[in-house]
This record gives C-alpha cells, sequence and structure tokens, in this order.
C-alpha cells in the first residue's frame, strides 16, 4: 500500500484507512430511515450506467490542457491546436486526445471557492464546502443510494489510488473500495492463509451456527450468515479475479501506460466492465509541482495524454463507451500568467474538466474563460458538475435528492450543464 | 410526579428482601429508593400484561441461567462473563441470586465502562478535540466518574451546560468545547439528545411537517447566544483566571518542592525538576486556553438570509423554549443557566422521557417510541408505558443504576429475545428484548476479557484538574500526572504507567496490554473505554460499528460487513486466542479430559454447554480432540453469529 502512504495528506489517508475498514465489500442492508429513498421517482432510463472518474491531483493547468490560449504570455509552452473536431481546440500537449476530439467535450468555465488543496479537494468529491464535524458523501456513495447496488457482490465504488470523503454520513454499505496498488489488486487485502484449515473451521462454524440459525430466523442473522459465505470467498480469493490486472493482454497494458495511473485506469475498466458503477483513479504524477517551472509539463500531459486516449479507444473498442462516462478533472486550475520561473500559481477562479461517452455530447467545448484565461462565463460550481454526471445516469427530479433530515443531493441547489449532456 | 406511586394500589411487591442490598460493594440504595423501584417494576409489568393480553399475545419462552448471565453481563458490565463468573452464578442456589448478581455488577467497574461507552457515542466524545492540540482524556474522565459517583443524570446534564472555563479548569466544559464554531449545530444535536425533538430542519428554514418554524429555533438558539467557545483572554485585565493564579501558588511553596524531592530523591535532579515543572505548568496553561465562557455582549441574530414576514433578517430575539413553558427559576442568572434549569428540570416530562426510553432501548434492543432522537408521542404504541417509564425516571430522582434496575426485573426483559426481526417503525408490544447483535465496544471488550485477566486493570490515567489541586503535594501529583499530547495508559494497581503513545517499545512490561503482530503492528488490549476516543482509524472497533463521533448523535452501527467477518477469521484478537499459550489453553491445562476441556470452550465463548448434537459432532469431527482441533474449536465458536447476539 505504499501508494496510499505518498497521498497528498495525511488527512485523507486516514479517512481512506477509516472506510478500509467500514466498508460492507457485499450485501445491502439499508437501514430503515433509508428505505424510504429506494423508491425511486424520477429515475429514467439512463444512457450512462457507469463513471470513470480521473482525477488530476495539485490543480491541473487548464491553459496546457483543455483550455489553451493564443496570448504567449498565457499560453506559455503550449500552444492551441486544431483537433478531429472543428469547434473543439486543444492544447498541443495533448496530441492523442486532439485524434478522438469527436468523442469528448470540454466545460472550461469550472469555478471554486477556495484555492486550498484540500479544502478544494473535498468540494470537488461532494459538491460542499468543508465544514467542522460533518462530512458529505463522494459522488458514487450517492449514486448507490439512489439506484442501489450495481453488483450483488462487487462493490458499487472503488477509489483507486485515491482519497475522498467516502460515504461520508451514509452508513457504511456506501463506502468505496479503496485500493492502493492497481498491480496489487485487493491481494493487500487478502490475508495469507492456510486453506485446508480454513474449509476445515468454516465447516465446523458452519455446524455450529446452524441451531442458532434455526432458532432465529431473522433477517440480521441471515445476513451476516450471508456475510460468512461471502468473506470466506473473498479470503479463498475468489474475488481476486476482478481485480486482477495481470489478466489483461500485456500490450493493452502498455497501452495504457506503464505508472500507477494508467495500470489504474486500466483496472478502473476492467471493474466498470464487471458492473461496478464508479470508479475513480488519481493521477500518478503531481500537478503541483507546476509551481516550479513548465519544466515538468511535458511528464504530466504525456501521462494524461497517453493513458486518457487509450481508455476512450479501449471503452470504444469493446463497445462501452456509450454507456461509460469518462471525467477528467481537478481540484482547481493553474494561474494563466505563467511566473518568471516558467511555473504557475493557485487558480480557483476559472478551471476546466473533459467528459467523454455515456450521455454526453462529442466535439464541443461548453463556457469559456476570458482571453487572459481568467474570468469563467457561465460560471460552473463542482455540484454543477456532479448534478450534470447524475443527470446522465438517470438520477433527476427533486424528491429524490432530498433525505428525511439530511442535506440535500449534491451540494444545495446545483444546476446540470445542459448543453454537455447528449 | 411521584404521585401516581401513592395512588396506585399496592399488591404482589416483588418478594425481593432487602437486606439484599445492603452492603457497600453492591448497589445500595435507600429503602425509599428501593420500594419506588419495585413498584416501578410491577407497574411496568402490568402495562405490558394488559397490552400482550389485548393483543392476544404472551410473553417469550423464560431465560435458563446460562442464557440470563450471559444477557445480564453484557448489558450491565459490556462484556460477556468470564467462565468462573459464569460457573458461580448457575451453580449458586440462592433463590434471589439474580437480583443478588445485578446488585453486585451494577457496582462494578465494568458497569462504569460501559455506560460511559452509551454516553461517549451520544454526545460524541473525541479525545482529540478538534483544534486542540493536546490529548485530553480530561472530559471523558469526568464522565467516568460522573457515572461511578451516581450523579443524577439530570444534574450530569445541567453541569455539562453550564460549564465554564477551559478543561483543566472545569472537564465537564468539554461537552460544549466539542462544538466549537458550530452553535447552531449544537443547539439542534442538544435537542436530539436531551429532548428527544429533531429540529435540525428549523436552523434554515421552517420545519416543513412539524410545527417549529426558524424563528423559534433561533429564539431557543439565544439561551446559547452568550456562550463563547475560545481563549478567554481579558486584554483589560490579567489574562490568566483567578483559579489558574491561585493554583500556580502551590508550585511555590516548600511542600511542593519537598512533593518532588521524595520522587526524585538526588538534589540536583529533582531542582532541575522543580523548574521544570513550574516552566510546563505555564505550558500547559497557554496550550489548555479553550474555554467556555458568557459574553453578555454577544448576540445571535437572525440570519442575512431570513424570509418569513415575522421577523427581519439581524433581528434579536427573547429566549424562548422549544417545547413546554418556562418552570420558574430565576431571570437573574445567566442565559445559559437558564436553559439548564428549565431542560433539567424534573418537571420537563420532555427531558425524563428522552432519556428514559433511551434506557428502556439500550435494555430492549427497542425504544417504546422510535427513533429514539425524534419521540412523536401520538405514534407511539404504547404511550401509557412510555409516561409510566417518565415517572419512573423522575421518582427515581434521574439515578441510572436504579432506573437500569427497574428495567432488568421486569418480566418483558427476562424473556428469551424476538425470533424475528421487527422494523424500525413496526409497534412492538415487548413479549421479550428484540434480537440484538452487541455493539462495537461489546464485541471487543468480550474478546478483551477472554484475552486478559482483568482487563480493567489497564486504565487511563484519572483525570486530575486543577479544581483538585490543594496544596503542594497535590499540585505535584497533577503536574506528574500530566500526559501532555499522548495516550497513556496506567496500571491502576500500582499507578504505574504501562503505555504510552508512540512509546510503545520502551514500555512492554505487561504481555497483557500490549501484543505485536507478526513484529510490527500493535493493538492495546484494554477496554474500548479506556482506548483513545474513537478508537483509531482501521482499529476493530471501527471495523465493527463503533461511531467516527462527528455529526450524528449516537451514529454507532451494527451492520455486518465483510472486513468485520476477516477481522474475526482472521485477525489480531484470533490469533491470540486460538494460540497454544493464550489465556483460554492455560485454563484448559489442569483439564485432564478433551470433553471436559471442549465444554470449558463452549462455555467460555458462548456461556452455554454444548448441545446433545453439537456434542456428537465433537466426537466424530474431532476424534483426538488434540492441541489443533481445539484451537479450531474456539475458532468455530468465535466465528458463529451466536457469539455476537444477544439471545
Amino acid at each position: 500500500m505504499n501508494f496510499l502512504s505518498a497521498a497528498p495528506d495525511e488527512l485523507s489517508r486516514r479517512s481512506l484507512l477509516l472506510y478500509a475498514a467500514k466498508t460492507t465489500l457485499g450485501l445491502n442492508i439499508l437501514p430503515s430511515f433509508l428505505k424510504g429513498a429506494e423508491i425511486k421517482p424520477g429515475i429514467k432510463k439512463a444512457p450512462c450506467k457507469r463513471v470513470i472518474f480521473l482525477y488530476m491531483r495539485g490543480g491541473m493547468s487548464q491553459t496546457d490542457t483543455f483550455d489553451p490560449k493564443e496570448k504567449r504570455d498565457v499560453g506559455g509552452k503550449s500552444k492551441p491546436q486544431k483537433t478531429q473536431s472543428p469547434d473543439l481546440l486543444l492544447s498541443d500537449q495533448l496530441p492523442k486526445l486532439a485524434q478522438q476530439a469527436k468523442n469528448l467535450s470540454v466545460i472550461r468555465s469550472l469555478t471554486t471557492k477556495t484555492g486550498a488543496h484540500s479544502q478544494a479537494r473535498y468540494v470537488m468529491h461532494t459538491g460542499y464546502r468543508q465544514r467542522t464535524g460533518m462530512t458529505h458523501p463522494q459522488l458514487g456513495s450517492w449514486a448507490q443510494m439512489f439506484l442501489g447496488k450495481s453488483h450483488p457482490i462487487l462493490p458499487s465504488s472503488v477509489l483507486i489510488a485515491s482519497g475522498n470523503p467516502g460515504p461520508g454520513f451514509l452508513p457504511p454499505d456506501y463506502s468505496p473500495l479503496p485500493i492502493g496498488n492497481a498491480s496489487r489488486g485487493i491481494k493487500d487485502l487478502l490475508p495469507e492463509i492456510d486453506r485446508e484449515q480454513l474449509n476445515k473451521r468454516v465447516r465446523l462454524a458452519n455446524k455450529f451456527s446452524s441451531a442458532f440459525s434455526h432458532y432465529f430466523p431473522h433477517d440480521d442473522v441471515k445476513a451476516y450468515n450471508d456475510f460468512y459465505d461471502q468473506t470466506v470467498k473473498f479470503m479463498s480469493g475468489d474475488m481476486a479475479e476482478p481485480f486482477d490486472i495481470q489478466k489483461e493482454p500485456a500490450n493493452l497494458r502498455n497501452q495504457y501506460g506503464n505508472h500507477p495511473f494508467g495500470q489504474g485506469t486500466l483496472l478502473a475498466r476492467r471493474l466498470v466492465e464487471r458492473d461496478v458503477r464508479y470508479v475513480e483513479v488519481t493521477s500518478s504524477q503531481n500537478w503541483d509541482s507546476m509551481h516550479r517551472g513548465t519544466g515538468s509539463l511535458d511528464r504530466l500531459t504525456n501521462e494524461l495524454d497517453g493513458t486518457v486516449s487509450a481508455l476512450l479507444t479501449d471503452l470504444k473498442d469493446r463497445a462501452m463507451l456509450d454507456s461509460t462516462m469518462v471525467i477528467v478533472t481537478t481540484e482547481f486550475g493553474r494561474t494563466p500568467k505563467v511566473k518568471s520561473n516558467g511555473g504557475r500559481d493557485h487558480h480557483p477562479n476559472g478551471f476546466s474538466a473533459m467528459l467523454a461517452g455515456g450521455g454526453i455530447k462529442g466535439g464541443i467545448a461548453v463556457g469559456e474563460t476570458d482571453q487572459h484565461g481568467r474570468d469563467p462565463f457561465p460560471e460552473f460550481e463542482p455540484k454543477d458538475l456532479h448534478a450534470t454526471i447524475a443527470t446522465a445516469l438517470g438520477i433527476t427530479g427533486e424528491k429524490i435528492r432530498r433525505l428525511p433530515g439530511r442535506p440535500t443531493f449534491l451540494g444545495g441547489k446545483p444546476k446540470p450543464i445542459e448543453e454537455i449532456l447528449a | 410526579m411521584k404521585s401516581f406511586f401513592f395512588l396506585i394500589y399496592i399488591i404482589g411487591l416483588l418478594s425481593i428482601p432487602y437486606h439484599l442490598f445492603a452492603s457497600s460493594m453492591i448497589f445500595n440504595p435507600s429503602k425509599e429508593k428501593v420500594e419506588i423501584m419495585r413498584m416501578g417494576v410491577q407497574k411496568i409489568n402490568e402495562i405490558i400484561d394488559k397490552k400482550l393480553l389485548q393483543q392476544q399475545k404472551g410473553y417469550n419462552p423464560r431465560l435458563n441461567d446460562f442464557l440470563y448471565a450471559r444477557r445480564i453481563f453484557i448489558d450491565l458490565t459490556g462484556t460477556i462473563p468470564t467462565y468462573k463468573e459464569l460457573v458461580n452464578f448457575v451453580n449458586q442456589k440462592n433463590k434471589n441470586k439474580r437480583t443478588f448478581l445485578i446488585n453486585k455488577l451494577l457496582e462494578s467497574e465494568g458497569y462504569v465502562s460501559h455506560t460511559y461507552n452509551y454516553f461517549a457515542d451520544l454526545l460524541r466524545i473525541q479525545t482529540k478535540i478538534p483544534g486542540q492540540k493536546t490529548y485530553s482524556a480530561l472530559f471523558s474522565g469526568w464522565l467516568k466518574d460522573s457515572i461511578h459517583r451516581d450523579k443524577p443524570y439530570n444534574h450530569m446534564v445541567y453541569e455539562m451546560i453550564t460549564a465554564s472555563g477551559s478543561l483543566i479548569e472545569n472537564p465537564a466544559s468539554g461537552y460544549l468545547l466539542r462544538d466549537k464554531d458550530m452553535k447552531l449545530d449544537h443547539v439542534a444535536f442538544m435537542t436530539k439528545i436531551f429532548l428527544a425533538k429533531d429540529i435540525a430542519c428549523a436552523q434554515c428554514h421552517d420545519h416543513p411537517s412539524e410545527d417549529w418554524t426558524q424563528k423559534q429555533y433561533y429564539a431557543f438558539a439565544t439561551f446559547l447566544s452568550e456562550l463563547e467557545i475560545g481563549n478567554n483572554i481579558d486584554s483589560s485585565k490579567n489574562s490568566k483566571s483567578k483559579l489558574i493564579a491561585e493554583k500556580e501558588k502551590h508550585l511555590h511553596h516548600p511542600k511542593f518542592r519537598s512533593a518532588v524531592f521524595n520522587k526524585y530523591k538526588k538534589i540536583s535532579e529533582a531542582n532541575v525538576k522543580v523548574k521544570e515543572l513550574r516552566t510546563s505548568f505555564k505550558k500547559m496553561i497557554n496550550g489548555n486556553q479553550l474555554s467556555a465562557f458568557d459574553n453578555p455582549k454577544s448576540e445571535l441574530p437572525l440570519p442575512d438570509d431570513y424570509q418569513y414576514a415575522d421577523a427581519k433578517p439581524g433581528d434579536i430575539l427573547e429566549p424562548d423554549f422549544i417545547v413546554g413553558n418556562s418552570l420558574g427559576g430565576s431571570k437573574k442568572k445567566t442565559k445559559r443557566e437558564q436553559l439548564a434549569y428549565w431542560l433539567a428540570h424534573p418537571g420537563n416530562g420532555w427531558f425524563s422521557m428522552a432519556i428514559a426510553n433511551r434506557m428502556w432501548a439500550r435494555f430492549m434492543g427497542k425504544g417504546v417510541a422510535e427513533p429514539l432522537h425524534n419521540i412523536e408521542i401520538e405514534k407511539c404504541s404504547n404511550p401509557e408505558l412510555l409516561k409510566t417509564l417518565s415517572e419512573i425516571m423522575v421518582a427515581l430522582d434521574f439515578d441510572l443504576r436504579a432506573f437500569s434496575w427497574v428495567i432488568v426485573h421486569t418480566k418483558a426483559y427476562n424473556r428469551l429475545a424476538t425470533r424475528t426481526k421487527i422494523e424500525k417503525n413496526e409497534d412492538y408490544f415487548f413479549p421479550g428484548p428484540i434480537l440484538r447483535r452487541m455493539s462495537a465496544e461489546q464485541i471487543w471488550d468480550s474478546l478483551v476479557t477472554l484475552m486478559v485477566k482483568d482487563p480493567l486493570r489497564y486504565r487511563q490515567p484519572a483525570s486530575i484538574t486543577l479544581q483538585d489541586i490543594n496544596d503542594g503535594w497535590t499540585a505535584f501529583h497533577f503536574m506528574d500526572n500530566l500526559t501532555g499530547e499522548k495516550y497513556e495508559l496506567v496500571d491502576s494497581y500500582n499507578g504505574m504507567s504501562v503505555l504510552t503513545e508512540n512509546d510503545y517499545k520502551k514500555n512492554i512490561s505487561t504481555e497483557q496490554t500490549v501484543a505485536t503482530q507478526k513484529g510490527k503492528k500493535q493493538l492495546i488490549l484494554a477496554r474500548a473505554s479506556e482506548l483513545p476516543q474513537p478508537a483509531p482509524a482501521g482499529h476493530f472497533l471501527q471495523k465493527f460499528g463503533q461511531s467516527e463521533r462527528l455529526f450524528v448523535v449516537g451514529a454507532s452501527t451494527k451492520v455486518g460487513s465483510v472486513p468485520q467477518l476477516m477481522e474475526l477469521m482472521n485477525g489480531f484478537t484470533t490469533e491470540v486466542l486460538t494460540s497454544s499459550d493464550s489465556l483460554i489453553f492455560q485454563r484448559l491445562q489442569s483439564i485432564e479430559n478433551y470433553r471436559k476441556k471442549a465444554e470449558v470452550i463452549f462455555l467460555s465463548i458462548l456461556n452455554r454447554l454444548p448441545t446433545e448434537d453439537e456434542k456428537n459432532l465433537l466426537l466424530e469431527g474431532m476424534k483426538s480432540l488434540n492441541n489443533d482441533d481445539l484451537s479450531d474449536l474456539i475458532w468455530a465458536l468465535l466465528n458463529t453469529p451466536e457469539f455476537f447476539f444477544i439471545k
């Protein structure tokens, strides 16, 4: 789990451990206060079935990626380049994505209210500003809340080398399963055991528990018995297969890129293919290095360009692109003006996201920043991005966004960005 | 309020002689109180009898001694009984042995630990107070001490709400300090916990389905308008509080010096230490500035976006009670004191009902009214029972031990759990408790009981506050006891520190408190109440649903999960329990017969004897019953749901 310990700050690592401990990895036992909400008014047949959320940690520079500018003092090293789509220019740092521009669209007028990494990361993951003593759910947990579990056994959301606020105030069954190192899958979760001894013990335990289970034909007891069966499956390694990217062909693994982000994104595809609904992968490169100059820019954009284009191609080849939304975004942008050392500072005021696949129009740009790259118009907040994703997943309507005694779904009153929805 | 007890026709009092209480080692209330307790049991039984009769239903089957002992230990002390405790009880012939056991357990250390866990969940206790650098178990210590001393519940609440000062001056302030910068949120917590009223929505808008308006919310919150939480430094005066200045003098008294010399012997060393301690006193005072205090100038205006016609944004409201009426009390007192006076007053029916219903739910698995934090009497299936419990609570002067005594003596409690699941909103007439999973703390503490001899020997140090300093000696004791920012565990037999955070290696003086897993990982084998609050991320307790103590009152859960069971199947505790040098195996050494050994294992873990079927199973499946087989048996019994359900 060494990658986890390299996560941006201690707090998110701790919260990761916390819900790694609490994730149920299995059955959905709804507490009664949520049962009413399981009725699904307003859920339409949705074009989008699953979401891969690619998170550029440290603050991705919009100017060097999805919002290129002609002006030299703004553009820095990168220049706008024409793409496959006439309505969409991308930075020339992203040549491979330019080849697929018909399949992707860009939102250029995102804005967030805080320029501090951890707070902005929180807003991007929950739609809410962080406040003392409360944690809001991440997107995948909300989706599970409204749409139910996406698979009877596999978790409905998975985080790869990522930290986010987990299920927040929702119960533990809404926890995403955190995975540290994509190449190891869930091997680190599985103990080393003597299978023969385990089997013997499990047989014995089953016999001793039968009288109790028989006398109490109780849902909670039954649920525990089911959890035992599942745990045994996990322990005997049967569950490791969906998480094992060694099963993917070597050339495909290379296309995704031989770095944690590439391998993590490949694992994400493998998991959504097996009906995990929401997978988040964090970049292995840290965009905060841009403070020190654009010398690191190629490293950052090559990882992004290579892995995301490989993912889009792979999804298309498998006929999964129409039902899988891919999002690339970050906590905030970078100042358009290049510093004297060639670096860029935090810029929460205006930044970009790339969306592609399920439920999303291709080849367009929505919103803009002014020619200096500063002020966004029209302003969209992270919660609006969430509402857009939710709408594509079929979660609509005011009613279901309210839980008794709970905060409103997705950061208050979000508005889906209709222009980008197919 | 006591009147109904005098009105009811007293017949058929329970045949419990008063002498059963007459010992200092056991629960020993006044004779008058015992009368009230007996009548309370009687009255509850009548109400439930009547209700079950109406429904044409009967009580669940009775409990045998084994099941009874298991349940009463879990409910009163938070852990399963030890083999010895179980066998002693079962073998007793006395016909009042159950009451005798209850009286003993109510006075045990386990009762304090277990009751503390309940309130720690409700009050969202965190020993690292957000925004404070220091590690502080002072509020926990205050709560444990209050429980231990039988402080009436309403007095506890009064002290918490009116507490002023920093933690070291007045540890009860930990309740308010917990919610620094969240005053308005805190109001909603307060009504949920103490009044069983959920008014949270009205913080931002008129409550859609209930009676409360946003204006009422603010009027109630105005009782806390003068409360400030922060560094109480008045620039015009000396920044130190009177109390601190007065106590600091003792560090310059000759007695203080001699106390230091007494410990450090060498004169040179002691001289250095005297100076060090004086400096660290100053540092400690500076590091613990966070205080609760009243500022009469402080106001709570209506918010800028206030949208209703009955007032304007920025208006300052008169304080007003959210339910019921004023119960008198002096208007000259601070607003907080007025609030606490009303809230904890025996005449405040919502207050007594909230705690009575919570206590009932603790033992029965379900409140008479649900949810516990928002009672709607009109939806309650047995309002008479609810009212009676509330009256008993008042009649017993909010003595939680006595109230627990009443519940565990009712017929309903003394029956087997109901076999099928009762949904939260389903009417239930209490033919017995519902089937409950143990809380995270109960499961952990039960495992600790199996692993460690006398686990409550190891505790967080008793909290000593500035109030306890009254001369040079106590001043030294106070300073000597400070652990600064670290978690610490002491051996309560000799007062020695056995464990300090980040300092495991140096202090592995007893294998009972610390054990190592694969050389590296360490686990503190102490009761949940003595661990950091809440337990660290990834801890066993977290997996089993201990509350994170964040934003939700009573947020602990009892939902199963795969990581939870992986912990039981393959975790550290199971590794300890199945290894041949474990406490269970030590106990088995003196027993020759392997079948007898298996029986002891059954009694230790499930607290019952094996059935005939199970005996046959043992005979055929495990022919030799060697140590490996015994390990397998221990493993199997820990991994049956029966282990963590309360039948």
